[in-house]
C-alpha cells in the first residue's frame, strides 16, 4: 500500500516525529511504500541541519535521511511554516537576503499543495499530530 | 483521478500558537484541488469560530476571519462538535459563520466516509 505521512511536531518537543519515523520504518519493512513525508507546523524543525544531538543519543534527522536514501522517500518541508521558524534553504536565503541557510540537503522545501498531492495520490494518509 | 473525501479535524484554540491559522491555510489550499473537503471543529477548535473575536490586540490575524473565507474557496462542508460547544457554554448563534452541529454518532459517520483525515 502507498502511504503518505504528515509530521506536525518538532523533535524533542513532542512524540510526533519520533513516532512517525518508527511508523515509517515498520511500514517499509512490511512492504509498503512511502513516496513522501510532509513536515508541517513545528514539524519543519526536523529539517534543520544544525541540530547536534548528544553523542549517546540517536539523531532523529539521521534516521529520516537514512530512510529517505534507502527507500527514495521525498522529505518535504512546508515553505511557509519553515520560513517563519528560521528553517531556510539556500534559495530562500538568497531571496530574503538572509545570513545563512540550514535545511539539510535530504529535505526539499515545497508549497502546501504538495501536502494535498500526497494525500490524493496515496492509499493511506497518517498524521502524526504534535 | 476520482475526487477524494478529505476531512480536516481542527481541535486547537485560535491564538495560543500559530497552529490553528496554519491548519486553516492548509484547508484553503485543499479547497482549490477539486476534492470533497470537509472541516470538523472540535474541542478547543470551536473557539476559532466564535464571532466578534479580534486578533489585533495580540498582534495576530483574526482566525475567525480566515475561517469565514472557507466558503470562498469552495469549502462549504463545515461541521462543529455539539458536545464541544456545550462544554464551553457556546451555541451555534455565537459563531461567525454557518456550520452544521453534529453529535458523536454523526461525527463518527462523517469520519468513516473519508479517504483521509488530517488531524492536528
Amino acid at each position: 500500500m502507498k502511504f503518505a505521512l504528515a509530521v506536525h511536531g518538532a523533535p524533542y518537543s513532542s512524540q510526533s516525529a519520533a513516532t512517525a519515523l518508527r511508523f515509517a520504518r515498520a511500514a517499509l519493512a512490511a512492504g509498503h511504500t512511502i513516496p513522501r513525508v510532509f513536515f508541517y507546523h513545528d514539524g519543519v524543525h526536523s529539517a534543520c541541519a544544525l541540530a547536534v544531538p548528544p553523542q549517546d543519543e540517536p539523531s532523529p534527522q539521521a534516521g529520516w535521511v537514512a530512510l529517505a536514501e534507502q527507500h527514495g522517500i521525498e522529505l518535504a518541508v512546508c515553505i511557509a511554516a519553515s520560513l517563519k521558524r528560521g528553517v531556510v534553504d539556500a534559495g530562500e536565503q538568497h531571496r530574503y537576503d538572509l545570513p545563512a541557510s540550514n535545511v539539510h540537503p535530504a529535505f526539499t522545501v515545497v508549497g502546501l499543495g504538495q501536502l494535498l498531492e500526497a494525500i490524493m495520490s496515496s492509499d493511506r494518509f497518517v498524521t502524526f499530530a504534535a | 483521478m476520482e475526487a477524494k473525501h478529505i476531512l480536516f479535524l481542527l481541535r486547537q484554540p485560535p491564538y495560543a500558537t500559530s497552529h490553528a491559522l496554519e491548519a486553516l491555510e492548509a484547508v484553503l489550499v485543499a479547497g482549490v484541488f477539486d476534492q470533497v473537503v470537509s472541516v470538523l471543529f472540535s474541542g478547543d477548535g470551536v473557539w476559532q469560530l466564535v464571532d466578534g473575536q479580534d486578533g489585533a490586540p495580540l498582534g495576530q490575524r483574526t482566525v475567525a476571519k480566515v475561517a469565514q473565507a472557507l466558503p470562498q474557496y469552495d469549502v462549504t462542508n463545515l461541521y462543529v462538535c455539539a458536545r464541544s460547544l456545550e462544554q464551553r457554554g457556546l451555541d451555534v448563534g455565537d459563531l461567525a459563520l454557518p456550520v452544521q452541529v453534529l453529535d458523536a454518532v454523526e461525527q463518527r459517520t462523517l469520519i468513516a466516509a473519508q479517504h483521509a483525515v488530517v488531524n492536528d
